[in-house]
C-alpha cells in the first residue's frame, strides 16, 4: 500500500501547487469578467478567434454609432471601415480598448470629411485554457480559486474538529470515571443528531459566513476525533510508563502533555488524511446547495453546482472543477488508506 | 528400529524475512510422547504446523514429514483432509481464539466427527465433554467458549482432538494460557486420556517441567535448530548444551537472609478493597513491610496481586488505610500525594511498555527528578551507573536496547528518587532465563547497598522462596496464607497454597 | 433482551428532546423569520399571521406548546406551505424517499456483498485489484459529482432515460443509481475485509487442522464476516431512506430532503424541527435494531 500513499501524496501536491502557485503563474485576477467571452468554451488558441474578433469589433461599431465593412483580422491586428451619415467622433475609438478584444485604435485614413475612416486596433491576446464561466470570468482562475478555499476549509475545518475533538478526548479518558462517563454520553447523544439536516439548519438560518462554515463542519467532524482520542487515552493512561510517571509524581498536565498527547499524534495525524476530505465534502455540499461561500469567492462545490446547471450548453463548466474536486479527495484516499490499513481506523 | 508413526526428516521453514527452521528431524513412535521444548521463537510450533500444512500461504517448507506411509509435505489437500482433524489432531495455545466465538461448543466438537465420516456425532461430542471432564459434562454442550472459564475451553480443544480417536495428538503449549494450578489438572486429565487410548502425543513446550512429568523423549530446540535430544531422564541428569542447561536451572541462588525483622515499617495497609466494573479486585487485604526486607506477594493471574501493588502506590482508587513510611496517605491528593509519592516507586514486569518510547533514556532516568524539580548535573549519569550501566547509553532511545538493558533503565528511574521501597511487579517474568539472573543479583545488591525495602509480586513460587524474607499468598482478592517465606514453603498451612506448590514443581 | 430493549427506548427520550431543543433554539435565535418576503408584508398583516401561528408567545412557552402538541401526534401547520400540515408534507415525502432509499440498498447490498467476497476469495488477485479500485472510486465520488456526470451521459447525450422529475419507472433509474453507488462500494469494501479477517482467524486454522469441510468454513466465516456489515448498514440505511438532499436537489424529486431544505431555507420551523425528529428518530430506532441483529449473530454481546 506503500504505493498508493506516495500516489496520493503526489496527487495532492500537484493540486496544492496548482491552486496556490497557479494565479503567479497566469498573473490574472479571480474577479474579472470579460462580457465578450461569456460561456467561452475551452480553448488552447488565444481569444479572440477571427469570427469572436469580427463580432466584438461589429459591437464596438454598434457602440459608436457606425457601420463596420471590410473587416480583416490578420497578425494579431483588426481593421475595418467604418462609415457613419455624420463624422465619426474620434473620441468614441475609445470603444476599442474598452472591449475585451482590442488595444487602442489607430486611423489610418480619414475619408470623406471624416464620414468614412480606416482604422486599426492591436488585437488583445487573452487565454482561456479551460474557458469562461456565465458571467464571462476565466474558469482556470475560478477552478485555482475554488481549489484553494477548498483546501482551507479543509485544513481550518480539520484543525478545529481536531483540535476541540483531541482535547475532549483526552480529558475525558484521563479523567475517567463520572467526568468521562458524563462527557461521552453527550457525544453519543450527538451521534443520534441527523448532522447533515443540522448543518443545512446552522447555514441555512445564519446565513452563509465563512467562519460559521468551520463551526458547523467542527461541529460534525469532532465527534469521531473526541472518541478516538478518548479510547488512546484510556489505553495509555493505564500502560506502565504512564504508571510510572505517576509514581515518580509528575502532574496530570504534564503526563498529558509529555506521555500521552507523543503517542497519539500519530494516529490523530493518520486520521487527519481521512478527516480533511471529509470537512472538503461537507463544504462542497453545502455549496452545491446554495449554502457554502459567497460570490464573489467560490469553491469546488459551488463550481460543480454551477456546471451541473449548465451541463446542457456547457458541459466543460462540470467537468474541470469535477476533476479537480476528484483529484483532491483521491489524493486524501490513497493516503487515508494506507493510514487506515495501518492505525486500524474504523 | 521399527517403523515410527510420524517423522520429520531434514524439515526447513522460510520466510521472506528470513529462515524460522533449519533441518529439524524428529520422530515418534506409536503410543509415544515427545516433547519439543525451547524458548519463544526457537521454532517449535513451527515445525509442527509446517509439517502438517498450516503455516500461511508466506511460508516455504522444505523436506519431509511422513505419517505411516503417507508424506505430508506437498500432498494434495484432500489427502491432508483426511488425516487431519482424524489420525492427527491439534491442540492449540489460545483456546479463545482457536474456537469459533460464535458456534456452540457441542458443535465444534461434533464438526469434525461428521467430516469425518462418524455417526450420531451430537451425542459423541455430549460424551467427550463428560470425558474431559467439563464440569456440568455434556449439559455444557449449548455453551459458547466465552461462557467457559479458559480451562473448560482447553478441556473443549482436548475433546475435540480426542474425538476422532487419532493415532497422534499434537499439543501446542496447551497450557501456557492458564494458570499453574489449572495446567496440571488438565495436563493430567489429558495424560489419562492418551494413555487410556494408547495414542502418540507430541507436547510442544517453553516449560522444561513439563516435558520432565509427561514425555519419554525430549528434543530442546534453538533458533530453529534441535540442538539437543535424547530420553527426558538422561537429557536432566547431564544436559550437554550449556543452552539446555540454563533452561533447566530454575530458581537463583538463594538472596535473602537475616534480616531485621523489627525494622521501621515502611509500606502497609489495613483492609484494603478495590473494586472496578462492579468487581472487587482486592478484598480486604492487610499488610506491612518493614525497612530493608522482602515481602513476596503469590498467586494465580486474576487473584489481584498487581492490583495489590498498584493500589498500594495509589495508582488505582482503593478504600482502606494505606501508610507510607508510617504516615496515612489515603486522603492525600494533588500536589501533597505528589511530593509524597518519592517513597515508593514501581518496576514493571514489562521493561518494553515501561519506557515512555519517544524519550532518550537520560530523560527517562531523571523523570522524577526533574518532576520534583531536583534536578541536579550528572544526577542521570549515578543513575545509570548504579545499575550497572554505561553513563554513555543514556543518549540512546529505549528502543534500541534489550529487554535487560531497558529494565535496568526502570530500576534506575526509580531509584533516582531515593525511595524506601520498590513494588516489583513480575520484574523478571519476560526476560531470559540468563538476563532474569542479572536482574534479580543486581536487585540485591541494591537492597544490601541502600536497604530498600521490596514488594515483590510474582506468580513464580521458586523466586518468590529464593527472594523474599516474607510471602503473602493471594486468592481472590484475599489473603488465604502468610508468613515467613521458609516457613509457608515448607509446611504450608492451607490446601490451596499447596496446590500452587505442587503445580510449581519447585523439586528438592 | 428484553430489558436492553427498555432501557434503550427509555433513553431515546431524552435524546430525542435534546435534539428537537438544539434544533428548536438554533432556528430561533437566528435573525429573520418565515414572513419576511422580499416585498415586506404591511404590519398589520404580518402580525395578524404571527398570532395566528403563535410566534408570539415567549420562546420556551413555544417550545413547550410544540411539544405537547407532538405528545397528541401533531407536528403542527407548516408556515410555507399554507394550508398544509407538516404532517401532511411528510407523509407525502416520506414513502418516496423511503421507497428510493430501500431500493438502492436492495441493490447495493447483494451487488456489493457478492462483490467483496469475490474479492476476498481471490485477495491478491487482479480481480481482486480492480475491485478495490473501482469500490474505493466509488466510495470517494460525491454523489453531486457522480449526479450530474450521469445525467450528461445518459440522459443528454445518449437520451436514454430522463434526467429529472417525478413520473414512471425510467424516471428512478438515475437517482437509484446515484444513491446505490457509494452503498455498494462501501458494502464490497467492507465485506471484502471482513471476510479476509475472518478467513484468517485462528479458528480458521482450527478448522483447517480438523480437516473440516470448505462448506463449514466458509460458512463459518461469513457469519463472522457479517457483523461489521451489519452495523454498518444501520446508520446507511437510515441515511439513504430519510431523503437524500443531493439526489433529490438534483433531479428535482418531491422527497424528505428537498422539503427539508427547502423549509430551511424559508425559515419554515414547523416543517425543519419535523424533518429533524423523523431522522432522528428513525437513527435511534435503527441503532436499537442494530444492536438487536448484532446480539442475534454474535453470542458474545447477547446481555
Amino acid at each position: 500500500m506503500n504505493f498508493a500513499r506516495r500516489l496520493g501524496v503526489v496527487l495532492l501536491a500537484m493540486v496544492a501547487i496548482f491552486c496556490i502557485a497557479g494565479p503567479l503563474a497566469t498573473g490574472r485576477e479571480f474577479s474579472v469578467v470579460y462580457p465578450d467571452y461569456v460561456r467561452a468554451a475551452p480553448s488552447l488558441r488565444p481569444h479572440p478567434t477571427a469570427p469572436e474578433a469580427r463580432a466584438a469589433l461589429s459591437r464596438v461599431a454598434g457602440r459608436m454609432r457606425v457601420q463596420a465593412s471590410d473587416i480583416s483580422i490578420a497578425d494579431g491586428m483588426a481593421s475595418a471601415r467604418l462609415s457613419a451619415d455624420i463624422p465619426v467622433d474620434l473620441r468614441a475609438l475609445v470603444y476599442f480598448a474598452r472591449s475585451d478584444a482590442f488595444g487602442p485604435a489607430k486611423v489610418l485614413e480619414s475619408r470623406a470629411q471624416g464620414r468614412e475612416i480606416e482604422v486599426a486596433a492591436p488585437l488583445k491576446r487573452l487565454w482561456l485554457p479551460l474557458g469562461a464561466d456565465p458571467n464571462g470570468r476565466d474558469l482556470l482562475a475560478r477552478l485555482m480559486l475554488a481549489g484553494r478555499v477548498s483546501l482551507l476549509v479543509g485544513v481550518l475545518g480539520s484543525a478545529v474538529a481536531l483540535g476541540f475533538g483531541v482535547a475532549y478526548g483526552m480529558i475525558a479518558g484521563y479523567a475517567g470515571g463520572k467526568t468521562d462517563l458524563v462527557m461521552m454520553r453527550a457525544v453519543d447523544a450527538l451521534y443520534a443528531l441527523p448532522f447533515i439536516f443540522f448543518v443545512i439548519l446552522l447555514t441555512a438560518f445564519f446565513g452563509r459566513r465563512f467562519v460559521l462554515l468551520f463551526v458547523a463542519i467542527g461541529a460534525v467532524e469532532w465527534l469521531d476525533m473526541a472518541r478516538l482520542a478518548r479510547g488512546q487515552t484510556l489505553s495509555l493512561k493505564s500502560r506502565e510508563f504512564v504508571l510510572a510517571a505517576r509514581s515518580l509524581g509528575v502532574g496530570p498536565a504534564a503526563i498529558l502533555a509529555r506521555h500521552i498527547a507523543p503517542n497519539i499524534a500519530g494516529l490523530v495525524f493518520a486520521y487527519l488524511a481521512v478527516l480533511a476530505p471529509r470537512v472538503i465534502l461537507v463544504e462542497s455540499f453545502l455549496s452545491f446547495l446554495g449554502l457554502g461561500v459567497r460570490e464573489p469567492l467560490t469553491s469546488l462545490g459551488v463550481l460543480v453546482a454551477e456546471g451541473a446547471r449548465h451541463l446542457q450548453d456547457a458541459p466543460w463548466l462540470l467537468i474541470a472543477p469535477a476533476a479537480l474536486l476528484m483529484l483532491l479527495l483521491y489524493g486524501f484516499a490513497f493516503i487515508g488508506e494506507d493510514s487506515a490499513t495501518r492505525g486500524r481506523l474504523r | 528400529m521399527s517403523e515410527p508413526l510420524f517423522a520429520i526428516d531434514d524439515l526447513s521453514v522460510e520466510y521472506a524475512a528470513g529462515t524460522a527452521v533449519v533441518g529439524v528431524s524428529l520422530r515418534v513412535d506409536a503410543g509415544e510422547a515427545v516433547a519439543v521444548v525451547g524458548e519463544s521463537g526457537s521454532g517449535k510450533s513451527q515445525t509442527l504446523l509446517a509439517a502438517l500444512g498450516l503455516l500461511d500461504a508466506g511460508a516455504r517448507v522444505m523436506g519431509s514429514a511422513r505419517f505411516g506411509d503417507q508424506q505430508l509435505i506437498g500432498a494434495p489437500r484432500a489427502t491432508l483432509d483426511r488425516l487431519r482433524g482424524d489420525r492427527i489432531t491439534f491442540v492449540f495455545q489460545e483456546p479463545m481464539t482457536a474456537l469459533d466465538p460464535l458456534v456452540r461448543v457441542g458443535a465444534q466438537i461434533a464438526a469434525p466427527i461428521s467430516a469425518h465420516g462418524g455417526a450420531a456425532a451430537k451425542a459423541r461430542a455430549r460424551a467427550l465433554l463428560e470425558e474431559v471432564g467439563i464440569a456440568g459434562g455434556a449439559g455444557r454442550a449449548g455453551a459458547y467458549p466465552h461462557q467457559l472459564s479458559g480451562g473448560e475451553r482447553q478441556r473443549v480443544m482436548i475433546a475435540m482432538a480426542l474425538a476422532n480417536r487419532p493415532d497422534l495428538l499434537i499439543a501446542d503449549e496447551p497450557t501456557t494460557a492458564l494458570d499453574a494450578t489449572v495446567q496440571k489438572r488438565i495436563l493430567d486429565a489429558l495424560e489419562e486420556r492418551r494413555r487410556a487410548l494408547g495414542l502418540a502425543m507430541i507436547l510442544v513446550t517453553h516449560d522444561l517441567r513439563l516435558a520432565r512429568r509427561y514425555a519419554a523423549r525430549v528434543y530442546v530446540m534453538r533458533a530453529g535448530r534441535v540442538v539437543e535430544e535424547g530420553a527426558t531422564a538422561a537429557v536432566f541428569a547431564a544436559p550437554r548444551e550449556a543452552y539446555t542447561r540454563g533452561l533447566i536451572e530454575a530458581a537463583p541462588p538463594r538472596a535473602a537472609a537475616g534480616r531485621d525483622e523489627q525494622a521501621p515499617e515502611v509500606l502497609a495497609c489495613d483492609d484494603l478493597r478495590v473494586s472496578y466494573e462492579r468487581k472487587s479486585a482486592v478484598q480486604g487485604v492487610s499488610m506491612a513491610l518493614r525497612r530493608g526486607r522482602t515481602l513476596a506477594v503469590v498467586g494465580e493471574s486474576g487473584s489481584g496481586k498487581s492490583t495489590l501493588a498498584r493500589a498500594l502506590l495509589r495508582l488505582q482508587p482503593a478504600q482502606g488505610d494505606i501508610r507510607w513510611l508510617g504516615r496515612s496517605v489515603s486522603r492525600l491528593e494533588g500536589a501533597a500525594l505528589r511530593e509524597a509519592r518519592r517513597a515508593v516507586q514501581i518496576v514493571f514486569q514489562d521493561p518494553f511498555a515501561a519506557l515512555s518510547p519517544r524519550f532518550s533514556i537520560d530523560d527517562i532516568v531523571v523523570e522524577g527528578l526533574r518532576a520534583q524539580g531536583r534536578l541536579s548535573a550528572g544526577a542521570a549519569r549515578r543513575a545509570l551507573e548504579a545499575v550497572g550501566l554505561d553513563p554513555a547509553f543514556g543518549a540512546r532511545e529505549p528502543d534500541a536496547s534489550s529487554g535487560g538493558q531497558r529494565q535496568r533503565v526502570a530500576i534506575a528511574r526509580a531509584l533516582a528518587v531515593e525511595p524506601a521501597v520498590i513494588a516489583l511487579d513480575e520484574p523478571t517474568s519476560s526476560l531470559d532465563r540468563a538476563v532474569q539472573r542479572d536482574i534479580l543479583e543486581l536487585l540485591a545488591r541494591l537492597q544490601a547497598e541502600r536497604g530498600l525495602a521490596y514488594l515483590f509480586i510474582t506468580h513464580d513460587l521458586g523466586l518468590a522462596r529464593a527472594f523474599a524474607d516474607d510471602v503473602i499468598v493471594l486468592k481472590e482478592g484475599r489473603v488465604v496464607e502468610r508468613g515467613a517465606a521458609a516457613e509457608v514453603f515448607a509446611r504450608p498451612a492451607e490446601v490451596y497454597t499447596r496446590e500452587l506448590i505442587e503445580a510449581a514443581d519447585l523439586g528438592p | 433482551m428484553r430489558r436492553m430493549i427498555l432501557i434503550r427506548a427509555l433513553t431515546a427520550i431524552p435524546t430525542l428532546l435534546v435534539i428537537l431543543a438544539l434544533s428548536f433554539a438554533l432556528m430561533r435565535l437566528a435573525p429573520g423569520g418565515p414572513f419576511d418576503a422580499e416585498r415586506p408584508l404591511d404590519p398589520a398583516a404580518l402580525a395578524t399571521l404571527r398570532r395566528v401561528y403563535d410566534l408570539d408567545a415567549p420562546l420556551w412557552r413555544q417550545f413547550l406548546d410544540y411539544l405537547s402538541a407532538l405528545a397528541h401526534g401533531d407536528l403542527g401547520p407548516s408556515l410555507a406551505w399554507r394550508d398544509y400540515s407538516v404532517a401532511e408534507l411528510l407523509g407525502q415525502a416520506l414513502p418516496f424517499s423511503a421507497a428510493l432509499g430501500a431500493s438502492a440498498l436492495a441493490i447495493a447490498l447483494p451487488l456489493g456483498a457478492g462483490a467483496g467476497l469475490l474479492a476476498a476469495a481471490r485477495a491478491g488477485s487482479a480481480l481482486d485489484y480492480v475491485i478495490l479500485v473501482i469500490a474505493s472510486l466509488g466510495i470517494t465520488t460525491p454523489s453531486f459529482v457522480l449526479g450530474p456526470v450521469l445525467q450528461f451521459v445518459f440522459g443528454l447525450r445518449l437520451k436514454w432515460l430522463p434526467v429529472g422529475g417525478a413520473g414512471g419507472l425510467a424516471h428512478y433509474v438515475l437517482p437509484v443509481a446515484v444513491l446505490a453507488a457509494p452503498l455498494v462500494a462501501a458494502v464490497a469494501r467492507l465485506t471484502r475485509s471482513a471476510a479476509m479477517e475472518a478467513l484468517a482467524a485462528p479458528s480458521q486454522r482450527t478448522a483447517l487442522a480438523y480437516g473440516l469441510p470448505e462448506r463449514v468454513r466458509l460458512a463459518r466465516a461469513f457469519r463472522f464476516a457479517a457483523l461489521p456489515l451489519v452495523s454498518y448498514l444501520g446508520p446507511a440505511a437510515v441515511s439513504v431512506m430519510t431523503g437524500s438532499v443531493v439526489v433529490e436537489t438534483l433531479f428535482g424529486l418531491p422527497g424528505v430532503g428537498r422539503y427539508f431544505v427547502q423549509g430551511a431555507l424559508d425559515r419554515d420551523y414547523t416543517v425543519s424541527l419535523g424533518v429533524v425528529l423523523l431522522a432522528a428518530g428513525a437513527i435511534v430506532l435503527v441503532n436499537l435494531l442494530v444492536d438487536i441483529a448484532y446480539a442475534f449473530v454474535d453470542p458474545r454481546v447477547r446481555p
